[in-house]
């Protein structure tokens, strides 16, 4: 030890020495020295009697191994089930015969490993000294799941409640269409609603299991800390017993090229920015000889770096967005190239535009040698820098042998990067990025750009679709019928519902419902007493959550912050909706009301009624044409995010003392609930304490 | 020149193939240039890259308190040019090598750092050195960087639910410490800077004396100390006094409650507890803690809050130690329906659990092996040992707690755990914040 420090002083001082009379011009850029050479690390592959092939990338700097498990079975139509498949993956962990979640996770955490299961099967870390308790309960996971009713059950409520939160995100909404849109009638086109994942059963799952789950078609890559023979002998030991069995194969036609550009809009309402995504299906297979080159001129077009297109027009020179990027992704089966960003209302149409000025460039305009180079390099750069880390090794070997690429392939990789000419670049691109095979799916507010973006179909229509891309019928505008007034649309209604002389002699009305929220049951009690008070009390378990009370006078809240008084706005507004039935004092209240249009809602045809409160308050209420009856309000709530509608549907109208009252009164937007109305009992003189 | 320490073993020379998984130590070398910079190289020949950083002691806590986030906007000038780098060129010189950078900036110091082949090594001490030496920024580029600071702070803080506790909880749990403001600051002090904020600010911090550069990868010691020499060795040392706060916080003895009106769709609880500084002995058991109530599935938190009385859909406790002092934080979002009394009664009740029994014996074992893992992953890349050599030396001038701070977590006992839980996690001594949505705002 000393003796090297001396060396190393010595060797040192010689270099001060040797520096510090050397002038330095600094304004001279260092020159690279000779390329390195970066190497693919080695793999190995063996495979048990079950046929469960196993790869191997020897890794001893760090005293862990990874092991990831992929059941490779081919997708299968899912339809009224969709999301069974996932579910069984991600199930996986919540029970075996012999553990139980809490046990399962408990075992993972006491070693300090990592285990998760999913629709590919199961990947994890863990020390190598505890490598036989970590792969004890990996193996257990994955031969005897017990798939706990219990469980099945906690996991879908999350998966619906997870859903509903993203149900106004535009992201969630365009890649649920662009699925939809480009892979029609293929697995890949499927997607999981809540119906879907109610219809998801036990029994589904363990069919799924039993089914597909069979080392035969699957791979365990193991990456480490482990020698050859310690990776077999625990291969054999942990994975040995698991039985081979015959599985189905499905084959599925790519879907058809998309021919002429068509234009998808995705109605969000006051959305005040347009989320674009210009995308199609393309027949790029993994290993194909155009992947490399297509790869480059993607990279050129839409990558992160800031010399590429999309962000340098989009960001940089029009400001139009925060980023715009484009993927190109090849697939054994079928491919997808998607542009994307996110850019304000007022420019959704030039944005459109300069995405398909920048796509039609790259098939008709030569990429310069410049710019080819700088590509090169920083593809090369991103390659070469993935390829510290031997878990890129080990993915490299697994789609070596599911896809049966030759041998050499991400060996020669930057050689066939080096090797693409300007015109390679301009040829895949006039093949991989086509506006003319493109489906525009823009996600925002369709009446402030639906129809700028026609020019861009090749027939000259928008389609329109909902959030899990199902066709919505472009609103056929639909005429007032002659005569009709707003006044005669309140008069129907206040008919439908039992007639004024009835609704008159109302004192008071308590009104019951109940609504699941997250799983727990939420009780809400509304009372009304002429001539306008109102209380209302939220409980759950028992225990009362918040109360709100209006004597006609003071209104007051009270919830776990303490009590708070409402006033200004808030109270006046209280002072109109705590009428019994307003709809038949509007002139008294003051309330503005016009008949706006004829619309629908579901397969209703609907009057629209604009009604504004004394303090400007707006919303729309919806009578139905034919009975007459309150089909939905909708209000607009402006917060600082955006704006946001929030919609009350109101169905399953029962008679109670020969008035009609909806049941059911569904809630969308900022909240979403199901409100059942319980009961509604009319005059039981309530005391004036309750308010 | 001077050599402060060498690690330099016998191992290291010996081939790599016996260097088994016994300890994965961290081999490195240090050392201080005449002007102050301090040098760590370290050599990894696994794949031909080179990492080079350089970090400046300099963090949100050294801003004056009218010109709050100019540690974080400095940060972003950096990237604007040299005396022979032309705006806008920095970014692109490291793509058209094949490389990768960033930056980023925290309370106590400012990172930045090149990923490069091997053979582009002296580009990025080049590069560096560019900007230690004679960094150039125009009035487009300080006023295009205002812009964009400004909508980072709208982004990561206003507009993103419950981004804005790190402001909440900050100044209400330090009256004193600069540890008061965030690190992105308030936009109005950053739009008020001037040209004299910004030479000053760069003479005072941006010297070599202020910082550590760290080298690694697939590197030759001999050759690297030269290029080393050759850009960095004539750089003057600054001559301007270093402002470091010495500012101590007093110790609170009154719970500080608040209400956060806030853009979320879910209520919420914060909760910030005072606890000491990093590398302390108490610190270190703060972690462990903050591990026993919510590290995996199997914790405390997440068995009790979430899985058994489902009051809470998430639950976290996560510690915060800073350079000067340290905070305990915890966050839960409630089920839907649930009280927030509710929740955080139930948080506490966890809390005074760990006061009042020792944790067994096999939650100790299973914390410890929780650390062991934890710490042979925080170095498993080249670029975050750069990273941790660096911040180790920077803090406690002991670049070898990449080595050895595993111990000191591994040395903490079940009474340490119950004696912090006692000493820090009083009501008295944190700050409860709950957020709810502004709707319900009156």
């Amino acid at each position: 030890m000393k003796k090297i420090k001396s060396i190393i002083l010595l060797v040192l001082v010689l270099f001060v020495s040797s520096t510090i009379n050397a002038q330095l011009d600094r304004s001279i850029q260092p020159k690279p020295g000779p390329a390195p050479e970066f190497k693919i690390g080695k793999h190995k592959t063996f495979t048990l009697k079950n046929g469960l092939k196993v790869i191997l990338v020897e890794n001893h700097k760090l005293p862990r191994v990874s092991f990831q498990l992929t059941i490779d079975a081919d997708p299968i139509f899912e339809k009224e089930i969709a999301g069974t498949a996932n579910f069984t993956g991600s199930l996986l962990k919540s029970g075996t015969s012999s553990k139980s979640k809490v046990e399962i996770d408990e075992a993972v955490d006491f070693i300090g490993a990592k285990l998760s299961t999913g629709l590919n099967g199961i990947s994890g870390l863990t020390l190598t000294k505890h490598k036989d308790e970590f792969l004890s309960v990996f193996s257990d996971v994955l031969l005897n799941p017990s798939f706990p009713e219990a469980e099945i059950e906690k996991t879908k409520k999350q998966a619906i409640s997870a859903m509903n939160s993203s149900k106004t995100d535009p992201k969630f909404i365009s890649a649920n269409v662009s699925q939809k849109l480009c892979f029609d009638n293929h697995p890949y086109g499927e997607i999981e609603t809540e119906e879907t994942i109610n219809n998801i059963t036990r029994e589904g799952i363990l069919n799924y299991y039993n089914k597909f789950y069979k080392p035969n078609i699957s791979y365990l890559v193991i990456v480490g800390d482990i020698t050859l023979r310690q990776a077999k002998k625990d291969a054999k030991k942990y994975f040995g017993a698991w039985e081979r069995g015959s599985v189905d194969k499905f084959e599925y036609q790519v879907p058809n090229k998309n021919i002429g550009t068509r234009v998808a809009v995705v109605h969000k309402e006051g959305a005040v920015q347009s989320y674009i995504n210009i995308t199609y299906p393309v027949n790029l297979k993994v290993g194909d000889k155009n992947v490399i080159p297509a790869l480059l001129a993607n990279s050129v077009l839409g990558s992160g770096v800031f010399s590429a297109r999309l962000i340098s027009n989009l960001r940089e020179d029009k400001g139009y967005t925060y980023g715009a990027y484009s993927d190109l992704t090849p697939d054994p089966l079928v491919g997808k190239f998607s542009a994307s960003a996110q850019v304000a209302t007022g420019v959704t149409d030039d944005a459109v535009n300069q995405f398909l000025i920048e796509m039609n460039r790259m098939g008709n305009e030569i990429v310069d040698n410049k710019t080819l180079k700088l590509f090169k390099t920083v593809s090369g750069g991103a390659f070469a820098r993935s390829l510290v880390k031997p878990e890129t090794v080990a993915s490299f070997a697994l789609n070596s042998i599911k896809y049966s690429l030759p041998d050499d392939y991400y060996k020669s990789y930057f050689e066939k990067i080096d090797a693409v000419t300007s015109e390679q670049i301009m040829s895949v691109s006039k093949k991989y990025i086509d506006p003319n095979q493109a489906i525009i799916i823009v996600v925002g507010d369709k009446n402030k750009i639906a129809e700028s973006l026609k020019k861009y179909s090749a027939t000259g229509k928008v389609e329109f679709y909902d959030a899990y891309g199902n066709t919505v019928k472009e609103d056929e505008k639909i005429a007032i019928p002659e005569g009709m007034t707003a006044d005669l649309v309140i008069e129907k209604y206040i008919k439908a519902v039992g007639g004024k002389e009835k609704l008159e002699k109302i004192q008071d009305v308590t009104m019951e419902a109940s609504a699941n929220m997250g799983g727990m049951t939420i009780k809400q009690t509304i009372y009304k007493k002429a001539p306008n008070k109102f209380a209302m009390i939220m409980s759950m378990n028992g225990n009362v959550m918040m109360k709100q009370a209006f004597n006609g006078k003071r209104a007051i809240m009270k919830g776990f912050q303490g009590e708070q008084e409402i006033v200004g706005d808030d109270l006046e507004n209280l002072k109109v909706e705590a009428v019994i039935n307003p709809e038949l004092k509007y002139a008294e209240l003051n309330v503005k009301f016009t008949l706006e249009s004829v619309e629908k809602v579901g397969d209703k045809k609907a009057y629209k009624l604009k009604v504004v409160n004394p303090t400007g308050k707006t919303v729309y209420d919806y009578y139905d044409m034919e009975s007459g009856l309150k089909l939905k309000t909708k209000e607009t709530i402006v917060a600082p995010q955006g704006e946001f509608s929030q919609t009350h549907t109101y169905k399953d109208y029962k008679e109670i003392e020969g008035l009609l009252y909806p049941h059911i009164i569904k809630i969308t937007g900022v909240q979403n609930m199901e409100l059942k109305i319980d009961s509604v009992s009319i005059n039981k003189d309530l005391s004036d304490e309750l308010f | 020149m001077k050599i402060r320490t060498l690690l330099l073993t016998l191992c290291l020379l010996a081939s790599t193939n016996i260097m088994f998984a016994q300890a994965n130590k961290i081999e490195f070398e240090e050392y201080d240039l005449d002007n102050g910079l301090h040098v760590i190289l370290h050599q990894d020949k696994s794949s031909p890259l080179a990492v080079v950083t350089i970090t400046y002691h300099v963090g949100s806590k050294n801003e004056r308190p009218e010109r709050t986030g100019f540690a974080h906007f400095f940060e972003h000038l950096m990237f604007e040019g040299s005396k022979n780098i032309s705006r806008g060129e920095y970014p692109k010189i490291v793509d058209r090598a094949g490389g990768t950078l960033n930056a980023n900036t925290t309370w106590d110091r400012t990172y930045f750092y090149e990923i490069l082949p091997a053979n582009e090594l002296e580009l990025g001490l080049w590069l560096e050195s560019e900007r230690l030496l004679h960094l150039n920024v125009d009035s487009i580029g300080v006023a295009t960087q205002k812009k964009v600071v400004t909508e980072e702070i709208k982004q990561r803080e206003d507009n993103q639910p419950y981004m804005s506790f790190q402001r909440e909880i900050g100044k209400r749990a330090f009256k004193v410490h600069p540890y008061r403001w965030t690190v992105l600051g308030k936009a109005e002090h950053i739009m008020a800077a001037t040209d004299s904020d910004y030479k000053n600010f760069y003479d005072e911090f941006y010297v070599p004396n202020n910082a550590v550069l760290t080298v690694v990868g697939d590197i030759d010691f001999d050759e690297t100390k030269k290029l080393i020499e050759k850009y960095y060795g004539s750089i003057p040392r600054g001559d301007k006094e270093i402002y470091r706060p010495n500012l101590v916080e007093p110790i609170k003895h009154q719970e500080v409650r608040d209400t956060i009106y806030d853009n979320v769709q879910l209520p919420a609880i914060f909760q910030a507890y005072h606890t000491p500084k990093a590398g302390t002995k108490d610190s270190y058991a703060v972690e462990m803690l903050a591990t026993l109530l919510s590290g995996g599935e199997s914790s405390r938190f997440y068995t009790q809050l979430v899985d058994k009385k489902q009051l809470a859909i998430q639950a976290q406790s996560f510690p915060l130690p800073y350079e000067d002092a340290g905070l305990a934080l915890t966050f839960a979002l409630p089920n839907m329906g649930v009280e927030l009394q509710d929740l955080e009664a139930a948080m506490d009740a966890e809390i005074e659990r760990v006061q009042n029994e020792l944790i067994s014996d096999k939650e100790l074992q299973k914390l410890k092996n929780q650390f062991e893992a934890n710490h042979v992953s925080s170095n498993a890349n080249l670029d975050t040992r750069a990273y941790n050599l660096a911040i180790n030396y920077l803090f406690h001038k002991d670049a070898n707690l990449i080595n050895t701070e595993i111990k000191e977590y591994l040395a903490v006992t079940k009474e340490d755990i119950m004696r912090v839980a006692k000493k820090y996690f009083r009501k008295d001594n944190r700050v409860v914040l709950y957020y709810l949505p502004k709707l319900q705002q009156k």
